[in-house]
């Protein structure tokens, strides 16, 4: 075995050095190529390329590499995840949310200091992070799921913003697919110093962090303050992580393969381990952004590092999930668990309330709106052809809300992890990447092309769930990790097709934001049916939905066939999410959401807990459509992104409460 | 040559009062009076550029900001966004035609149950040049009875690119045309763009040769631009800090003294338009090139 990580870093290197060799072999005599890294000879197009775009442009790609590697490890090794990494953690995507508002609204700031709003961004964002793990003692996995919760956030005010000003952003969306184009030497004499400072300070913790690794008591009893130790590794993490993300853009993957690959290739102690995947982050983006420049034509541009690296990462994590060991996790599930276990009684009566509810408000929303005339109540302007365009909505957005609900009540139950969701585990993920392969390949922009391609995407997605979870049983965590691989990817082919600044990418942004706009009157019945079939369906399984969250040996002890339940209820849920995600789009939240306040209303048990959070989701959606349309009237926000930016409130405060 | 240029005009004059005279008798023939929307600025712009007066409109505060001429009439309604614009809205305006480009293709079933959806295209590859932009401009004049009008901007537009043309110095290089989207990334303008048709017009070529899409542009970094030679034509608006980030740019510099002119900027016009939105570049153009020419 020692002989594999020598190998592998040699032919790394030797890759990298043949391609620097070939470029410096073009258009002139490798000399004169190279000392043109310090004297430029200004008389020569060649040399003052090379000077000013590519010499910086290789110095960029190894220090970004090297920080964000160690930024990953740092990640890696307190939290004990091996999926943590830079972008799960929500800083990139806090700063460029800070970046699209001060573009926006005070672009004096842009102007003080591009890096700076940034930078202050995702400092914000893990500050939040801290903040809603800091109850629990920043445990691992609180912080991951802050981390995730805080990126869909995010994501969704960024898409309101997106859609309402796409050409204002299409600069932005450059940096956020992470272009690596240089132009000068300020970018490397910004980081460079910066990052050699951070990562000489990370070394300092390399010997506490070696105590962490053996266990936690240990290091605890060992005089290791672990929460101040977490702070700061995660801290310096971040840092460098939001010094490279301001300076060049989101570049995904590398902070989470340069770790992972490290301890693939064998090396274990904690030193090797640091200077390994150092050199290995570095040469790794190195490798992909010279291949880049190498590509033919404008293919270059088309395709940014960033994107490219992060759309390459996703089946690397897919193919190391098998490989994981769960050993970590399993305490953290009860954690996540304990709050939702007391449950209060509660009569009836709290049932006929909330369907009550349901109906009031199909009946207020259906009435009272914003119209050309200002506020208006539909029983005295009789203006009743409106409730043509009305009603589909409202309908549609009720059965879409309870299917989310249904799939989430299960998939919670399921698991045991009151944080899976069916918009997690990356079903509604796979669905978004059929649409986008529909509409870019030229296939169609009808709306049945984009259906059909949106059910093939899902049912991909549905696949790759079972074939990766089918060895170990459908083990709740690693349902969730693959539907985080499968997130990342989605994530990185829209950047891609948003960088390009295609005017296509407009009518894509806005099915992705999740709307019930497109539902006809005509696709009502189909849905309603299957709405109807799939949720009594969920009924049906109401025994394994009470004994499957017992745990997998008391579940068997009680006759129930473990593997075959959870494998035919994950069929469900993608039936379920498939019909909902073709509605309101990818993002909701709802399926998350519905079943937790269902359960903090006290329903514990299966049948009645599905009914109150199939209940509390049509509410809320319902409320979400008609927000949508009244708040910024005329403009019509997506269904999809109220619910998400209602959801993710929730959720945040839920997290405080843990 | 200064008296032929009075009786062009006065037929002018005369050619589009006949066109409004014909309009008139065509339009008292309608039982309806037209009620025309589009969700697409271009077919929007041409629309007002027509005489027409779209009763809805997508988006007015992104057409007030990149579009800006002509001006939305006052009693132009605002439907919201362009991928979603108010169905509710749009059906109490009681539209009886609307209009759509093929991005928009996905609204049809729902813009169908409002009017009728007529969808017409102009950007796709290989349609962009005055002539695509004349089909264009006549097809939306069909639609809404304005043949006359549509002939009559045609032939001021020609005239007026023809007069502009005369004003451009003999000697000017071809151009670069560019947009900045960041510091370091523009959209350079060739084949299939309105800007190219424009420079064309007026006697000018564009400098960009390589690849372009549907749209006319190409997405390139600026280091892309070191090997096309022509005079650098930047097009407004500039995002934020770019313009101070250029002053500090020693490759920008670079490119800019290696072009032998010094760049020049044009004030915004929509990078996707028809006919009033090439004009008015033209004008731009001219003006800038005839600034420079002064100095």
């Amino acid at each position: 075995m020692r002989f594999f990580p020598i190998s592998f870093i040699t032919i790394l290197t030797a890759s990298v050095a043949l391609l620097i060799g070939w470029q410096l072999s073009l258009n002139d005599t490798f000399i004169h190529n190279l000392t043109s890294l310090i004297q430029p000879d200004w008389l020569s197009d060649n040399s003052i390329k090379l000077h000013l775009t590519w010499w910086p442009r290789l110095f960029t790609t190894l220090i970004c590499g090297a920080a964000l590697a160690i930024a990953g490890l740092l990640m890696q090794q307190v939290l004990r995840n091996p999926l943590a990494s830079p972008t799960t953690l929500g800083v990139a995507s806090g700063a460029s949310f800070s970046l699209m508002m001060a573009t926006l609204y005070a672009p004096w700031l842009i102007e003080l200091s591009q890096s700076l709003v940034a930078l202050a961004g995702g400092l914000i964002t893990m500050g939040i992070v801290f903040a809603l793990s800091w109850r629990r003692a920043l445990s691992p996995t609180i912080v991951v799921i802050s981390g995730l919760i805080l990126n869909l956030y995010f994501g969704a005010f960024s898409s309101v913003l997106l859609i309402m000003n796409q050409e204002k952003l299409a600069g932005l969306m450059i940096w956020g697919a992470g272009s690596l184009v240089q132009t000068g030497w300020e970018n490397v004499a910004y980081l460079a110093p910066r990052i050699i400072v951070l990562i000489l300070i990370a070394f300092l913790f390399v010997k506490p962090l070696t105590l962490l690794q053996l266990s936690e008591s240990g290091a605890k009893s060992l005089g290791v303050s672990l929460a101040k130790l977490r702070v700061i590794c995660l801290g310096l993490a971040v840092l460098l992580t939001s010094f490279v993300v301001a300076t060049v853009g989101i570049i995904g993957f590398i902070g989470l393969a340069a770790p992972a690959i490290t301890r693939l290739i064998g090396v274990h102690r904690l030193l090797p381990k640091f200077l390994v995947s150092m050199f290995i982050g570095a040469f790794l983006l190195t490798l992909t952004d010279l291949l880049i420049q190498r590509l033919p034509g404008l293919m270059s541009i088309m395709l940014p590092t960033g994107a490219a690296t992060a759309a390459l990462g996703a089946p690397l994590m897919l193919w190391l999930l098998p490989k994981l060991t769960m050993r970590s996790q399993a305490h953290t599930e009860t954690v996540l668990t304990r709050h939702s276990e007391q449950g209060r009684y509660l009569s009836k009566y709290t049932i006929w309330i909330a369907l009550s509810s349901v109906l009031i408000g199909f009946f207020v929303f259906s009435s009272l709106s914003i119209g050309n005339h200002g506020w208006s109540w539909i029983f005295t302007t009789k203006d009743w052809p409106v409730l043509e365009w009305r009603l589909p909505r409202l309908l549609a957005a009720i059965l879409a809300g309870a299917m989310l609900a249904t799939a989430g009540t299960i998939i919670q139950r399921l698991s045991g992890n009151p944080m899976a969701s069916p918009e997690v585990i990356g079903i509604s993920s796979g669905t978004a990447l059929g649409v986008i392969a529909v509409l870019f390949s030229g296939l169609s922009a009808s709306l049945t092309g984009m259906y059909v391609g949106g059910l093939i995407g899902a049912l991909c997605a549905v696949g790759l769930i079972i074939l990766l979870n089918r060895k170990t049983g459908f083990q709740p965590e690693k349902m969730l990790l693959t539907g985080v691989a499968i997130t990342a990817l989605m994530g990185a082919v829209q950047s891609i097709v948003l960088a390009g600044g295609d005017p296509r990418s407009y009518q894509l942004l806005g099915w992705l934001a999740g709307t019930t706009y497109y539902v006809t009157t005509d696709a009502l019945i189909p849905l309603t049916t299957i709405t109807f079939i799939f949720i009594s369906i969920g009924f049906l399984c109401h025994r394994w939905l009470d004994i499957l969250p017992l745990g997998e040996a008391s579940a068997r002890a009680l006759g129930v066939n473990v593997s075959r339940s959870r494998m035919l209820l994950l069929l469900l849920v993608s039936g379920l999410t498939v019909s909902a995600t073709l509605v309101v789009g990818p993002l909701s939240f709802i399926g998350l959401m519905a079943p937790h306040l269902a359960r903090l209303l006290g329903f514990s048990r299966a049948k009645e807990h599905l009914i109150a959070s199939i209940l509390v989701g049509s509410t809320l959606m319902l409320f979400s459509d008609w927000l949508g349309r009244q708040i910024l009237y005329p403009q019509d926000i997506p269904t999809g992104m109220v619910a998400s930016i209602i959801g993710g409130l929730y959720l945040m405060w839920g997290l405080i409460r843990l | 040559m200064k008296k032929d240029f009075i009786t062009m005009k006065h037929s002018m004059i005369l050619m589009v009062f006949f066109a409004f005279f014909a309009s008139n008798i065509l339009q008292a023939e309608q039982t309806t009076p037209l009620r025309v929307m589009s969700i697409d600025w271009t077919q929007t712009e041409t629309l007002i550029a027509l005489g027409v007066k779209p009763i809805a409109m997508a988006q007015q505060s992104g057409y007030d900001a990149w579009v800006k001429e002509p001006a939305i009439p006052t009693t132009t309604a605002d439907v919201g966004l362009r991928t979603q614009p108010n169905l509710e809205r749009l059906s109490e305006l009681k539209p009886n035609k609307i209009f759509i480009s093929p991005m928009f293709s996905s609204l049809i079933p729902k813009l169908s149950h409002i009017a009728p959806v007529t969808n017409i295209t102009l950007y796709k590859q290989d349609n962009i040049s005055w002539n695509g932009l004349k089909t264009f401009t006549r097809r939306l004049g069909d639609e809404t009875n304005t043949q006359a009008e549509a002939e009559a901007l045609i032939s001021s537009s020609e005239k007026k690119l023809a007069d502009l043309a005369g004003q451009i110095a003999k000697d000017t290089p071809p151009l670069l045309m560019v947009q900045f989207m960041d510091s370091r990334h523009v959209r350079v303008f060739g084949a299939n763009s309105m800007y190219k048709v424009a420079a064309n017009k007026v006697g000018l070529e564009s400098a960009w040769k390589e690849e372009t899409n549907a749209w006319g542009f190409s997405l390139v970094g600026i280091d892309k631009l070191m090997n096309t030679q022509g005079q650098i034509i930047i097009i407004k608006p500039l995002p934020v800090g770019v313009e101070q980030n250029l002053q500090q740019d020693l490759f920008w510099q670079y490119l800019v003294k290696k072009s032998g002119q010094p760049a020049l900027t044009v004030a915004p016009t929509w990078s996707f338009g028809a006919i009033p939105s090439t004009v008015r570049f033209a004008e731009l153009l001219t003006n800038t090139l005839s600034n420079k020419e002064k100095q």
